[in-house]
């Protein structure tokens, strides 16, 4: 058996410290296919003078050079023919420029048992039938965006009674259709079977907020639950207002918070991070975060802000193995999160370019009192 | 925190007061508006708190304090006395603007009666790359007449609002007309209700923000764009004195180049790759000195920079890439073409030849963003090359020290802003 394959088989998903070597090995197996494949990443490798040899232990994984995910929006990096691509997922492309990630069947597969055993381990999987509102696109052939295919897979983990999408193709475009969405939780809501949310937190916290305006309220079935998930970009704004946001879900549907639960991963690395009781993200087996100084770009200790690098040996078709995100972040030591989960989570806090990164709303409330105001 | 009428209130209520602040405006619309001097007055008392020190404390508490020197402020606030606002409007409004003027035209046969009076309300759409801005495009507002609704940027950080809270305090006769929300450009709902109560949008900013603007205008209100404009140096072999490329390195480091009026490029009257090559090996060292003496750039800032850079060094591995000087907290890089844009900033300018000769056609190909620029030539050279420059569409042409000088009533990107905040009318 491959060292990838094993690592992605790992029984448990958090075990990092006992997957040290397994690592090691398989980002080894890794940069040498695409060191063979990709004559382009070759020459990057060479430029820097690293050869895939010299990952030997975890201290060399900092060594390995980094490809910004920018670079992927310019640069079509790919390790074997385009038909062997099995699925392509391009980034929503905020900015008009999209990456293009393709997925080979043993990255695939590696993938299959990475979600399998995260899902399992939070509990996901559940035989009870459940209604879905997908607060995202309908997937239609127009829209190859990962956050569409994503939503849709997520409702595939328990046997789904309806689907109703929030975002609906009509006319050649994306529409809303909030009063169908409104008579879907009327249904949902009178139904013995438990609802699942899936979106993008902000579309989330807009139909609850639409609700409020509008009076209305739809307490859901016992074992509810909101699935929030997107890109990282979206989280900096939004942690400032979680207690909202979870208030709201009580107070909408009856949703508590240990059932709000958060996910998040990038096109160029897609490993699937799921947050703990603690809404903290604990990087699992199948990846590792290296924080860089945000002036030299040489690793930091645990708990120093920094450029998030992130590792996978997950796919052969494209480079992936180390990118760098434009997100500054912190990794913080497994234990001081009480959940229990012995591996490092990682704290997104903002954006490169951000002038004052720490400013933030509870920061404004201390100069207000403090004003006198 | 929001301003609203004199209060400050919590974030969380903007969508409550945006819901009834048009019928709020209609009414207060239909009242006399309060006269210059009330804000002038409210102003002077303003900038004299601040230049007693009163609000380093507020400052520094907000951790501007490593973003501005307390000078500055003063400097800033020196903008908003007595006598700099009585300059600014009498400059751009003429003495006799306020009240109504009767006029005969000529063949006409009939007697009107001109007013100048305030577009009506102004949505002040504020850029983060100054402190205070926001609170000054406000205060421009003010001045003319208008009701004022102002979205912060999001590095404010309360300054805008606690100032403007201070001058309602002091004038409650204002309170009414300035509604400030903290409301982050994402929020599209809320942009939309804002630009929908405008009749005029002032939006301070790059490219991304003008045109998201354009889109949430209503038809027919006026937009009023201040920056997305691109400042560069020009420097001719005479012109290339120790003194003059200190100062210009002074600039680069103080404004970070993150102002519309900092240069971006370095131009050189040459047409030689080796000429350029040493005026870097030059003037690296003269900016290193000068990013050395500010103050530390910001992580994240800091972070951006690395990231540019480094995404360039792996650009120049597959194809040959630009050839750049790395100093430390800075660089220079030789552009391949002689055309106008932004550099990576923040102390990284772009270094190019381009002869006199060619100036104004690349001027010509740049003509909406030219704004200002820095002229390093000898004192015989300067009215030649000041004019060709300002015929080719720049607006002003300083010495390289002076690139971002601010002083009262000066014209924003070629026009007097108080001139486009107001409008003719006649009965």
């Amino acid at each position: 058996m491959g060292n990838r394959i094993k690592l992605f088989t790992w029984k448990d998903p958090y075990d990092t410290a006992g997957t040290e070597a397994l690592f090691v090995s398989a980002m080894r197996d890794n940069c040498a296919f695409h060191y063979a494949h990709c004559p382009e990443y070759r020459a990057i490798l060479d430029h820097f003078g690293f050869r895939p040899d010299m990952l030997r232990t975890t201290a060399d994984l900092a060594r390995l050079p980094v490809l910004p995910t920018l670079y992927f929006k310019s640069h079509k990096l790919f390790s074997v023919p385009e038909s062997r691509m099995l699925i392509k997922a391009t980034s929503s492309g905020t900015r008009g420029k999209k990456s293009v990630i393709g997925f080979e069947l043993g990255g695939l597969w590696s993938g299959f048992h990475m979600v399998w055993r995260i899902l399992r381990y939070h509990r996901f999987l559940s035989p009870v039938p459940t209604n879905y509102l997908i607060l995202g696109y309908q997937p239609h052939k127009s829209n190859q965006t990962a956050v569409a295919k994503t939503a849709t897979g997520y409702t595939y983990i328990t046997p789904a009674i309806h689907r109703e999408y929030a975002l609906k193709y009509k006319d050649g475009g994306y529409q809303v259709d909030f009063d169908g969405l409104i008579r879907t939780l009327e249904r949902y809501s009178r139904s013995r079977f438990p609802t699942r949310f899936m979106g993008f937190p902000a579309y989330t916290y807009f139909l609850m907020e639409e609700l409020e305006r509008r009076g209305l309220r739809y307490p859901l079935p016992k074992n509810s639950k909101i699935f929030l998930g997107g890109g990282w970009k979206q989280f900096y704004r939004e942690k400032v207002d979680k207690e909202t946001f979870y208030a709201k879900a009580w107070d909408r549907f009856a949703i508590p918070e240990e059932h709000v639960y958060e996910s998040f991963g990038a096109v160029e690395h897609p490993i699937y991070y799921a947050d703990c009781k603690y809404h903290h993200f604990h990087v699992p087996v199948y990846s590792r975060v290296i924080i860089r100084d945000v002036r030299t770009l040489e690793p930091v200790p645990n708990g120093t802000m920094g450029l998030v690098n992130l590792l996978t040996p997950m796919l052969n078709a494209v480079p992936i193995l180390s990118i760098m995100t434009d997100d500054l972040g912190v990794l913080h030591d497994g234990d001081t999160c009480p959940c229990g989960v012995k591996s490092p989570w990682l704290e997104i806090i903002g954006r490169v370019g951000m002038a004052d990164i720490k400013t933030c709303a509870a920061g404004a409330d201390e100069l207000r009192k403090g004003a006198g105001l | 925190m929001i301003l609203y009428r004199g209060e400050i209130r919590d974030t969380k209520e903007q969508n409550k007061l945006l819901d009834g602040l048009e019928e709020v405006i209609t009414e207060v619309l239909q009242r006399p508006v309060p006269t210059a001097e009330t804000v002038i007055a409210a102003c002077d008392g303003l900038a004299k708190r601040v230049l007693r020190g009163e609000f380093d404390g507020i400052i520094a508490a907000l951790g501007l304090d490593r973003r501005f020197t307390l000078a500055q402020a003063a400097a800033a606030a020196k903008l908003l006395l007595r006598d700099s606002l009585e300059f600014k409007l009498n400059l751009e409004l003429g003495p006799d603007w306020a009240g109504p003027e009767t006029v005969t035209p000529p063949h006409s046969g009939i007697t009107l009666t001109k007013e100048v009076l305030p577009l009506g309300v102004l949505f002040h759409i504020a850029a983060g790359n100054v402190d205070g801005l926001p609170a000054y495009s406000a205060v421009e507002g003010l001045l003319t007449g208008n009701v004022n609704i102002l979205k912060l940027p999001q590095a404010d950080g309360g300054l805008s609002v606690l100032l403007l809270h201070a001058l309602t305090q002091a004038a409650p006769e204002l309170a009414d007309y300035l509604y400030v929300f903290d409301t982050p450009s994402d929020d599209l709902p809320a942009m939309k209700k804002m630009a929908a109560m405008a009749d005029g949008i002032v939006v301070w900013g790059g490219e991304g923000a003008v045109s998201a603007v354009r889109g949430l205008a209503p038809t027919g209100c006026r937009l009023i764009e201040w920056g997305h404009k691109l400042s560069f140096a020009y420097v001719t072999p005479r012109g290339e004195t120790p003194e003059a490329l200190s100062a210009l390195a002074a600039h680069i480091a103080d404004t970070r180049q993150l102002l519309c009026s900092s240069c971006q490029v370095i131009f050189l009257d040459t047409d030689d790759r080796e000429t350029v090559r040493a005026f870097c090996r030059r003037f690296l060292p003269m900016l290193e000195g000068a990013m050395a003496a500010g103050a530390p750039l910001d992580d994240g800032s800091a972070a951006q920079v690395t990231l540019a850079q480094y995404e360039q060094r792996l650009e120049s591995i597959t194809q040959p890439g630009p050839e750049v000087f790395y100093g430390k907290g800075c660089s220079l890089t030789i552009g391949e073409d002689g055309e106008l844009e932004r550099s990576l900033q923040f102390g990284n300018p772009l270094v190019k030849a381009l002869p006199r000769a060619q100036l104004p056609a690349m001027l010509r190909r740049h003509k909406g963003v030219l704004q200002t620029a820095g002229l390093l030539c000898a004192p015989e050279e300067r009215e030649e090359l000041a004019m060709a420059l300002l015929r080719s569409g720049v607006v002003r042409v300083t010495g390289p020290g002076d690139m971002s000088r601010t002083t009262c009533g000066d014209a924003h990107d070629g026009d007097y802003p108080l001139r486009r905040y107001t409008r003719v009318t006649e009965r």
